[in-house]
């Protein structure tokens, strides 16, 4: 008896090291990259500090989500927002006019929206070809709760006036800490959960622990489904040009997952690429249905930046991955930084030789892409 | 006071500890964790005319380029012996010229002389001395000579540009010549050279390489005497001088960084810098207009070590590094290329000049790519 407990014992610390060292490796302890970029490359003047999602419009103008912040953050990182003056901002970049500063686009606050406390998060637009009145969906966590709370806002583009117009919010208990949404038309989308938890140990834990407590959900104008669950932490969701595929990166998983959408919109695993560091939001690229990934290369230093967003500097990297009948094929890397240029990269495109980063809480960068695409 | 049982256990556990340190960190710088993506700086295709294999080069201020090609060691194996019957290599000289990078390369031609055997030669390092006075340039190669008894020779070429040859003068041998590396000319009968292994048989080498001793190094050549100028390096692999010849680069290979030595006036060599790589670098090519660096690099080391092993069978992935100098000292690293190992596998050497990147490796392609990347 004494002998088969010591067997078990040492069998269920075998496994727990095993795992322990997995997740250490995960966090990009043991690895080193150098850096390199596609072109010359330059910060985006005029915006402030943080620019987490945006959307491509059909003109080459880029639709930026700036102003993220969380109340249960470090108070060196309040400082930090306080500073810069940080809010809640939308932007508007013309991305064959890189030398211009982007445009800040008129918000006000109504009955059901309070412009003052809104921290923009992931974007969805559903243009409008004839008079380019898009339908522009943000996840917002309204600034100053004393735990994430996260509701989806509507808006309507003017582009007369350069207003953001609000015209709904979505809320419902599916949502936990969301991240990033994909619309599917003017009152539906999917979106990602991509923490269960929404206190600031509590969320620690379920990184570190890998624990699978996230969802996908879908919304189709009237409920909320539920189409993948058991997740670790789903962050951006994109989808393909058709409409066929959807895809999703998760965070702690380090992969991007490839789903066929069915009739009713429920999703159907096809595809699990993995990736090497931690994905956050996809971009499409329209014409080739080709993706374009960014990510925290070391998730250590990612995590030890979001503690010290002033003072400290986490790498940014940008992928680039080949698509063909609507699965990942191969990849290339196409930036990395190792964070004094753009720390904590979210999101990335290029759009006719031009590569745009934005960052979660840093600078928004462009650098002229001279190498070749895949 | 401590029982003697309760001591032997004590150390014990610690000559554990000490095992399994070394062991995680083996298994760490091993590459099983390590996964890079592909990017290159620019448009590369693999150049056409040359035999696989081109370990080393040596650039001249106008661009022309002498490459060694068809690169073994004595007692490498039957899979690399497999490649060479393979693909019919032999021990060969190349000519390249960076301004006319589009058009391949020229096979040198080299003939024997009761000094040395053509047969037998399987060249490795190389290292070019511009001889100005006679206007001439003197080709120093690193040479495996495939006969008994085993013994890694320096040989001594000139070049006749006209008639595109190799003419072989002399060649250079002795006990402080261990597994001669690459060379690093400082005369016309001159050079430091790097000693890449102390051990000889597989066993004790493959001790050496897996306890990543220290104990290979840089030995001085100045035309009379031997002198070991640079010890407590962990393989010593490339070499090479700064334009000025003030400074000498050392790649130790399996320490995984770059030493930077002063050189003095006696060609003795002072300690001024380590700059680590976290990958396996190889030879060292030096920038004629900015000093920089630039490294072929083993980014995963069981994949080359395989790749060694059975050169047709494995693919290893290459890795490109330029090293940014100032006054000496290394101050940041740049990736310029990444492959996974299908356009070139186990890079050995990479240079760039006029805006043109040219790549060796030990047995597969060479590449050239043009680089659109700010540098």
């Amino acid at each position: 008896m004494g002998v088969l407990l010591k067997i078990l014992v040492v069998a269920v610390l075998g496994v727990i090291a095993q795992q322990a060292l997995r997740i250490v490796n995960s966090w990009g302890v043991f690895a080193h990259y150098y850096q390199h970029y596609p072109g010359p490359c330059q910060t985006v003047e005029g915006v402030q500090p943080g620019s987490e999602d945006f959307h491509i419009l059909p003109n080459g103008q880029a639709l930026i989500s700036s102003g993220l912040r969380y109340e249960i953050f470090d108070p060196k990182c309040k400082e930090f927002w306080k500073k810069h003056g940080v809010k809640g901002r939308m932007y508007l970049m013309d991305l064959q006019n890189v030398q211009a500063a982007p445009r800040e686009l008129k918000i006000t606050s109504t009955s059901q929206f309070n412009a003052d406390t809104f921290a923009p998060h992931g974007i969805s637009v559903v243009e409008d070809s004839k008079q380019g009145r898009h339908v522009v969906f943000v996840v917002n966590h309204p600034y100053g709760d004393e735990a994430v709370a996260s509701r989806v806002e509507k808006f309507l583009y003017d582009p007369l006036k350069q207003e953001l117009i609000h015209q709904t919010y979505f809320s419902d208990p599916t949502m936990m800490v969301v991240n990033d949404l994909q619309a599917t038309g003017e009152n539906s989308f999917y979106f990602t959960n991509s923490n269960y938890f929404t206190k600031p140990l509590a969320v620690l834990l379920e990184v570190l622990l890998e624990l699978p407590l996230t969802d996908v959900v879908y919304f189709d104008g009237q409920t909320y489904t539920v189409v993948d669950s058991g997740l670790k932490s789903p962050n951006g969701v994109a989808m393909s040009p058709g409409g066929k595929y959807v895809y999703v990166a998760y965070f702690v998983a380090r992969e991007i997952a490839v789903y066929k959408r069915n009739e009713d919109n429920t999703l159907r695993p096809v595809q699990k690429y993995p990736l090497y560091g931690w994905p956050d939001n996809i971009q499409v690229d329209q014409k080739t249905g080709h993706l374009f990934v960014a990510l925290h290369p070391l998730a250590y230093k990612f995590l030890a930046y979001t503690d010290d967003i002033g003072g400290q500097t986490t790498p940014s990297q940008v992928i680039q991955l080949a698509v063909e009948d609507g699965l990942i094929k191969s990849s290339q890397e196409l930036f990395y930084d190792h964070g004094d240029l753009i720390s904590g990269s979210s999101t990335a495109i290029v759009y006719d030789g031009t590569l745009l980063v934005g960052s979660v809480f840093h600078n928004l960068v462009t650098c002229k892409v001279n190498v070749p695409l895949l | 006071m401590l029982s003697k049982g309760t001591c032997v256990k004590i150390v014990a556990v610690s000559l554990l500890a000490v095992a399994v340190q070394h062991i995680a960190r083996l298994v760490v710088s091993s590459g099983i964790f390590t996964h890079h993506y592909k990017h290159f700086p620019g448009p590369c295709r693999k150049v056409e005319n040359i035999q696989l294999g081109s370990e080393d080069f040596y650039t001249l201020p106008d661009g022309l380029t002498f490459i060694s090609s068809g690169f073994r060691m004595q007692n490498m194996g039957r899979g690399v012996e497999e490649h060479f019957r393979k693909n019919k290599l032999e021990g060969r000289m190349y000519l390249f010229d960076f301004k006319k990078a589009d058009a391949g390369v020229k096979e040198l031609k080299i003939r024997s002389t009761d000094l040395f055997n053509v047969d037998t030669f399987h060249p490795h390092g190389v290292g070019v001395w511009e001889d100005k006075k006679a206007g001439r340039h003197v080709v120093f190669v690193v040479n495996h000579p495939l006969e008994e008894p085993v013994a890694d020779r320096i040989e001594k070429f000139i070049f006749d540009p006209n008639k595109l040859e190799l003419l072989h003068q002399a060649y250079y041998s002795g006990e402080a010549m261990k597994s001669v590396n690459d060379v690093q000319p400082t005369g016309e009968d001159s050079f430091y050279f790097t000693n890449y292994q102390y051990f000889r048989n597989r066993v004790p080498v493959t001790l050496e390489t897996l306890l990543q001793l220290r104990i290979t190094d840089v030995v001085h050549f100045d035309a009379n005497n031997y002198t070991v100028v640079a010890d407590d390096l962990a393989s010593a692999n490339g070499i090479a001088m700064s334009k000025d010849g003030q400074y000498i680069y050392v790649a130790p290979c399996l320490g995984q960084e770059i030493r930077v030595f002063r050189r003095n006036k006696d060609n003795s060599l002072t300690l001024q810098q380590i700059f680590p790589l976290y990958t396996i670098p190889d030879n060292i090519q030096v920038d004629h207009t900015t000093g920089d660096l630039y490294v072929g690099c083993h980014p995963i080391a069981y994949k080359v070590l395989l790749h060694m092993e059975e050169p047709s069978e494995h693919l290893a992935p290459s890795q490109v590094l330029q090293l940014r100098v100032k006054d000496g000292n290394i101050t940041s690293a740049q990736e310029l290329l990444y492959d996974h190992g299908e356009l070139i596998s186990g890079s050995t050497s990479a240079l760039v000049y006029n805006r043109k990147l040219l790549v060796g490796s030990i047995f597969h392609n060479l590449v050239t790519c043009d680089v659109n990347i700010p540098l």
